[in-house]
């Protein structure tokens, strides 16, 4: 006899893994609505990026000659949880004193409403670096 | 009905005690040191700097995220910061910047200071 309870349990909790796993998605440079272009070398404004994903609480996933990836560790809140957002930082050399910087946040399928696109922060954060005002 | 009220219970405990995350870190500004044995006590400079001779050795950075509306302050970062300190070599914490925002009901503190060490 199949235990019919047991079984839906077992299908929703199935259901949410994929919409969790399914919905984080890798982010993509052609989709980078923030952008910016930066008066440095690429190794001082990667350096830059990664403090600039430090301090807006991302975790460096990956670190790549041109590319920077951090998540934001996910926290349950009272009505809204934050993070579980994923950056990608693209790293462009224009010229040898020259780097375009590309970012894309990613969203996930749980936690969407107190998530938000980093972008213009990030964008930001990179620029007080780059000044010296951190 | 006291079963649901049971499980609502815990989900509300595991909640406020996952609501929490504090990332750190340090970095090496150039030569890399072994760490500060807890011996020595890491001094804090907030405006002034050492008065004995020193070289800036590492950058420190600590993160502390809330949900529930609950604030962090230094107090509560200064035990990491010191830890970070120690693991980069550092026998002073200088340079101290505090910033924090918020995002629904989550408060953000972040801490950046810079690790120096004494020269003999």
């Amino acid at each position: 006899m199949i235990n019919f309870r047991g079984f839906l349990q077992v299908l929703v909790a199935g259901i949410i893994m994929l919409l969790v796993s399914a919905c984080a998605t890798t982010p993509k440079a052609d989709l980078a609505a923030s952008r910016d272009i930066f008066h440095h070398s690429a190794d001082v404004v990667q350096q830059a990026a990664v403090n600039a994903l430090i301090l807006t609480g991302f975790q460096l996933t990956k670190k790549e000659k041109n590319y920077l990836q951090g998540n934001r560790p996910l926290k349950p809140g009272l009505i809204i949880s934050s993070g579980g957002e994923t950056v990608g930082v693209w790293l462009n050399l224009v010229s040898p004193d020259k780097t375009q910087v590309k970012i894309h946040t990613t969203k996930t399928f749980i936690g969407y409403v107190g998530q938000k696109d980093w972008g213009n922060e990030i964008l930001y954060k990179i620029t007080k670096e780059l000044s010296g005002q951190q | 009905m006291k079963t649901c009220l049971k499980k609502c219970m815990l989900l509300m405990v595991v909640s406020f005690v996952t609501g929490c995350a504090m990332q750190s870190q340090f970095y090496h500004l150039g030569e890399k040191y072994p760490p500060t044995p807890e011996s020595v006590v890491i001094e804090l400079f907030w405006d002034d700097m050492p008065s004995r001779k020193f070289i800036k050795i590492s950058r420190l950075d600590v993160h502390i995220e809330n949900t529930h509306f609950v604030s962090a302050s230094f107090a509560d970062a200064l035990p990491e910061l010191k830890r970070q300190a120690r693991l980069s070599g550092a026998h002073a914490i200088t340079n101290i910047r505090e910033s924090s925002s918020s995002m629904g009901e989550t408060r953000i503190y972040h801490v950046t200071a810079t690790g120096v060490r004494y020269l003999k």
